[in-house]
């Protein structure tokens, strides 16, 4: 579903992202993991479109910034995307006629944000909505246009605990209906029960990459693949 | 102490240091400074008075009514919310740590000063403006620089201290804004009364705020001797003055520190709204502290980029006076009028008033809504062709602008005695303008990439748009002296704004793709 293939970013005298590439299946939960820094939002908004980059980017066979990619993906930012003169409700309309969504988005965007216990502030001002609040909304803006492919860049950043258990369930069931899911995240614990393969950053390439049956067959915890990695103990 | 200068010593070389590792800015921050010392240079040696010789009173009037307008909102912020030296930073790491409130104090005043400094150094573009409709003293340019000077080191006291008695209990903020309303009442009546008896608004508005009232007025009263010694010459009066306003900077110190050395409650909600000021202000969205807006029920009824659009309109129902009416829409219809009557007579012009409408404009675009469009993922994220979510992503302000110059030179009809064929002209020049600012901000982007300097990106901005703009003035004061025929004159501009805008669009179709996310 998901291929980067050499993908590079420089900031002006930083390299962000060098020469990465990887895939991610469908029905796969891939993580990109690694220290502040490392590149890991970078590259998720390389694969979002909304930055200029070097190297490929395919999702669902087009690339990345054609009309028919975006229609199949969803994407989470790291700071919650919100209008501040849009209520919660307004922006789940918005959506759907930006993405040309069929009736049932009302029925969709409904059980999204119950289940995000948003149901009551669905007259709220984007503005007047605390931080955890619009981060809900984000994850609602994402979910709704049913991806078959979805980013989450550290998704968890501001979400109360029931918020994380929801998150985390949705994750899971987004993966059982065959959509490909990348979360970035550096908080090990957040993701530990739900990742398949793990893509570990640092200074802007991956250093190691496994899967869940690879780690479990070298009886390796996520924690100690992470440090030796990034500490430099560990190759790709 | 030591401390807080070890703060300000590096912080002021963090910055210089920065700037040298960035060429671009290092360059556009050299050519500011050339321009100010070119404006400085040339507004000492330029003769006073070209334009017209606007009266000493004139001159005293305007400065008394801003003063007093400043001070007014000074005390009006005092009441409400304080005023702040500080900010985010200071309160997390200063306020906590084991130093002196008073030394904290200082540190916020002296922090001030380097404010200061720079408003007064970019107030030196208005003066020749005033050099140019008042005839000055030789030394009259320094004393309206001291003027700025002092009055924005003295800003910020009076909130401060006001905020220190009115903060204790409700009752006396309460009575601290019936106090400031009566006051405003009483001054509307003073001016009531004198336009009355005089029968004119000009001549009543001149002698008014030349009355002794004004002068009893703390601070007002003195800033008003200090800049009128600019045109009527220094005497002992400006000595005073000078001296009674460093006595009040001191006395209000002292009263703050005596009377409330636990004042770093008093300026928590003052930083916290001066820091969305600086943050929207970085971010292109005015003073951000848009609190007001209206309940509307919105609907999306369109599909795919014109969703955009929709959502455009609904944003700003829910923001403006009405449809788009909104506080820009005022200023501009306002400044327009007023700039008529500043205009000597025999000079004033419709295309001077669309002039200086477009270049107010300028301003207001840069502010505009679809620049807040890049902060946020989904204009890169919606599947739509770029073309599309560009031309219905600036559609909405393209409206706006249609609509506040059809109010503007409707105003303007009654102003001036011309054709209706030139106020239609004037009205679509306006927008068109409009046009130009948004898509030259557009190519600006697409040209230089991500500027992370908001002041950098409004002046690169304003050098695209002036480079666009001028031969269309320049053809059109070719024409005009050609021939006299107004509606020939216009039909130029129209024509030449129109394939700017063309060709503007053409080349920005597809910078979707080629722009990044700005947060």
């Amino acid at each position: 579903m998901l291929q980067v293939k050499g993908l590079s970013k420089r900031y002006e005298h930083v390299m962000a992202v060098n020469n990465v590439s990887f895939e991610v299946n469908n029905g796969e939960i891939a993580v990109l993991l690694g220290p502040n820094g490392a590149g890991k939002s970078t590259t998720i908004k390389a694969i979002a479109g909304l930055l200029k980059f070097d190297g490929a980017i395919v999702v669902n066979g087009n690339s990345n910034k054609t009309v028919e990619a975006k229609k199949v993906f969803g994407y989470v930012p790291e700071a919650a995307a919100v209008y501040d003169y849009l209520t919660v409700w307004e922006h789940m309309e918005f959506i759907s006629k930006a993405y040309r969504l069929d009736d049932s988005w009302r029925e969709n965007a409904e059980k999204f944000l119950r289940r995000f216990e948003m149901d009551d502030k669905k007259e709220k001002l984007g503005k007047d909505l605390s931080k955890g609040m619009q981060q809900k909304v984000s994850i609602c803006c994402a979910l709704l246009i049913n991806p078959r492919m979805i980013l989450f860049d550290e998704p968890m950043m501001g979400l109360d605990p029931k918020a994380i258990k929801e998150l985390k369930n949705t994750l899971l069931e987004l993966k059982n209906s065959g959509c490909a899911v990348l979360v970035s995240t550096h908080i090990i614990d957040s993701i530990e029960e739900v990742w398949d393969k793990v893509l570990i950053m640092n200074k802007g390439k991956i250093v190691l990459s496994r899967t869940r049956s690879e780690m479990e067959n070298n009886e390796e915890s996520l924690e100690e693949i992470f440090f030796a990695a990034t500490e430099g103990a560990v190759g790709a | 102490m030591n401390s807080l200068f070890y703060l300000m010593r590096k912080q002021l070389k963090n910055i210089i240091c920065g700037l040298a590792s960035k060429p671009l800015a290092l360059i556009g921050y050299i050519f500011i400074g050339i321009m100010i010392l070119g404006s400085m240079i040339a507004v000492l040696f330029m003769p006073s008075g070209t334009i017209r010789h606007g009266s000493n009173e004139l001159f005293s009037a305007i400065f008394t009514g801003l003063v007093t307008v400043a001070v007014y909102f000074s005390l009006k912020q005092g009441v409400d919310k304080g005023s702040s030296y500080f900010r985010f930073a200071d309160v997390n790491l200063i306020f906590t740590s084991p130093i002196k409130a008073n030394k904290v104090l200082l540190y916020g005043f002296i922090k001030r000063i380097g404010t200061s400094v720079l408003i007064v150094m970019f107030s030196i573009f208005q003066l020749p403006n005033i050099k140019n409709n008042f005839v000055l003293k030789d030394y009259g340019v320094w004393l309206i620089l001291l003027t700025v000077l002092l009055y924005s080191l003295l800003s910020q006291i009076p909130g401060m201290v006001l905020y220190t008695f009115t903060s204790v209990s409700n009752k006396r903020r309460v009575m601290a804004k019936r106090v400031l309303d009566a006051l405003v009442l009483l001054f509307a009546f003073g001016f009531l009364v004198q336009a009355l008896k005089k029968g004119n608004v000009a001549e009543a508005f001149v002698q008014y705020l030349n009355s002794s009232v004004f002068a009893a007025i703390p601070i007002v009263g003195q800033l008003r001797a200090i800049v009128a010694a600019a045109v009527y010459g220094i005497d002992s009066s400006f000595y005073y003055s000078i001296i009674i306003l460093l006595v009040i900077i001191a006395a209000f110190i002292l009263i703050l520190y005596k009377t409330d050395p636990d004042y770093y409650e008093d300026v928590l909600g003052a930083t916290d709204q001066m820091e969305q000021r600086i943050k929207a202000k970085r971010e292109g969205k005015g003073n951000g502290i848009n609190n007001k807006t209206r309940k509307v029920k919105g609907e999306f009824l369109s599909s795919g980029s014109k969703a955009i659009f929709e959502k455009h309109l609904l944003e700003y129902r829910k923001t403006s006076y009405f449809m788009f009416f909104d506080k820009s829409s005022i200023i501009i219809i306002i400044a327009g009028i007023v700039f008529k009557y500043l205009m000597p007579d025999g000079v004033s012009n419709i295309f001077f008033i669309l002039f200086f409408s477009a270049y107010m404009l300028f301003f207001f675009t840069i502010q505009g809504k679809w620049p807040l469009e890049l902060e946020k993922p989904y204009i890169f994220l919606i599947p739509e062709s770029n073309t599309s979510k560009l031309i219905y992503c600036t559609m909405a302000e393209n409206i706006k602008n249609l609509l506040d110059g059809t109010l503007l030179f409707t105003v303007s009809y009654f102003l001036f005695d011309v054709n209706p064929i030139v106020i239609v002209l004037c009205i679509i020049s306006y927008t068109l303008y409009g046009a130009i600012y948004i898509y030259s901000d557009v190519l600006s982007r697409r040209l230089f990439g991500k500027i992370h300097s908001k002041t950098m990106l409004i002046f690169i901005k304003m050098f695209v748009s002036a480079f666009v703009v001028l031969p269309g003035v320049i053809l059109m004061g070719v024409i005009s002296i050609g021939q006299r025929n107004m509606i020939i004159t216009a039909l130029a501009i129209v024509a030449w704004n129109l394939a700017a805008t063309t060709i503007l669009l053409l080349l920005s179709k597809s910078v979707l793709n080629n722009l990044e996310i700005s947060q």
